[in-house]
């Protein structure tokens, strides 16, 4: 069994530990989705902080919710989400067996993460311009002046983590590219482009709720 | 498992959806809802990240193990939240009440702190 298995497939596309290809993306599958999840503690414990101060202090969050650029973080909701069907038509690219398509789309899916990056660091300029920046130049008027300064501090670190891990991903994407170019991927064997894909995706998600929580609570306030 | 595959078409509608519920979450903050903003926002974006999980990352196709990992990744995330907003929203609840003068004063028999300060607004940092 394992020895006809072997004998279809390549060395490069078939670790010796393994004893079938399907074994080896199941491994493969099993071992992004558990450090996603730590991802998920990673990003949860700054999401339950931001939780607990948002309970105790939701007039000065929401007046700090009202300095967000809506406009701006909408639009960039939008690059992600795009950035995610490109990804995704990426790998259904290469499932097809076109790695031409799966050249194609994993690039504008790198163009579009650094759309959404320029527009995060054009952001994060107007707040510094706004004298938002704690601990840098943080000016505001009213009762919750104080704590608004919490309220950009998560924000500054919960976009910051998060524009991290989209650099990172820029990276992955890259080393994609650069291994479709060497001819690494086919229709039969392409997993580091799907976990590379789930990573994408996953770090969508994480931008999905920081625009949930960052931008919406103060809307009606302008 | 093979690896699961999906449609062209699957994926563009995730994708009109994904986008319709920004919209919706955007339009619906104009609206002064007081609290149940945040709740209406963060509840579509959880529906945001469910159609991505499923259908963008395969989880619907996937293999139980691999679903049960996502599950309990998201049931521990769960009780993250909810024991330590058990905590914070509870506190000071008992304050008035004769039990709390007795169950929070300290060992060393120091003045103890007022559970209700930590939620007291106005206070400086």
């Amino acid at each position: 069994m394992s020895d006809v298995a072997t004998s279809e497939v390549s060395a490069l596309e078939l670790r010796e530990q393994f004893r079938t290809p399907e074994q080896q993306r199941d491994t493969a599958s099993i071992g992004m989705w558990v450090f996603l999840i730590t991802e998920l503690m990673l990003f949860g414990g700054l999401f339950v902080g931001f939780t607990v101060y948002r309970v105790s202090y939701p007039q000065a969050f929401d007046a700090g919710s009202a300095d967000m650029n809506i406009l701006l973080g909408s639009i960039n909701t939008a690059v992600l989400i795009c950035s995610s069907l490109t990804m995704a038509l990426a790998i259904h690219g290469i499932q097809t067996g076109s790695e031409k398509l799966l050249a194609l789309f994993l690039i504008a899916t790198i163009i579009l993460g650094a759309i959404f990056l320029g527009i995060k660091f054009t952001e994060y300029y107007l707040h510094y311009q706004d004298h938002k920046a704690p601990g840098v130049w943080f000016e505001a008027a009213g009762p919750y002046a104080q704590k608004m300064q919490l309220f950009f501090v998560y924000y500054f670190v919960m976009t910051g983590l998060h524009a991290t891990h989209m650099i990172i991903g820029i990276g992955l994407l890259s080393a994609m590219i650069y291994r479709t170019m060497l001819g690494s991927f086919t229709a039969r064997y392409h997993t580091p482009v799907v976990l590379a894909g789930l990573y994408w995706h996953f770090v969508d998600i994480v931008w999905v709720f920081l625009y949930a929580i960052f931008y919406i609570s103060g809307l009606h306030a302008k | 498992m093979m690896e699961p595959t999906v449609s062209r078409k699957t994926y563009l509608l995730t994708w009109v959806a994904l986008l319709a519920l920004t919209l919706a979450t955007t339009l619906i903050g104009f609206v002064d809802l007081g609290p149940f903003s945040m709740i209406i926002a963060v509840a579509l974006a959880a529906a945001k990240a469910s159609l991505i999980v499923l259908f963008f990352m395969h989880a619907l196709y996937e293999f139980k193990l691999v679903r049960v990992i996502i599950a309990g990744g998201i049931i521990w995330f769960l009780i993250f939240v909810g024991l330590t907003l058990n905590d914070y929203l509870s506190r000071g609840w008992l304050s008035s009440s004769k039990h709390s003068q007795v169950t929070v004063t300290s060992a060393r028999g120091k003045k103890p702190t007022s559970p209700r300060s930590i939620l007291t607004r106005g206070e400086t940092l």
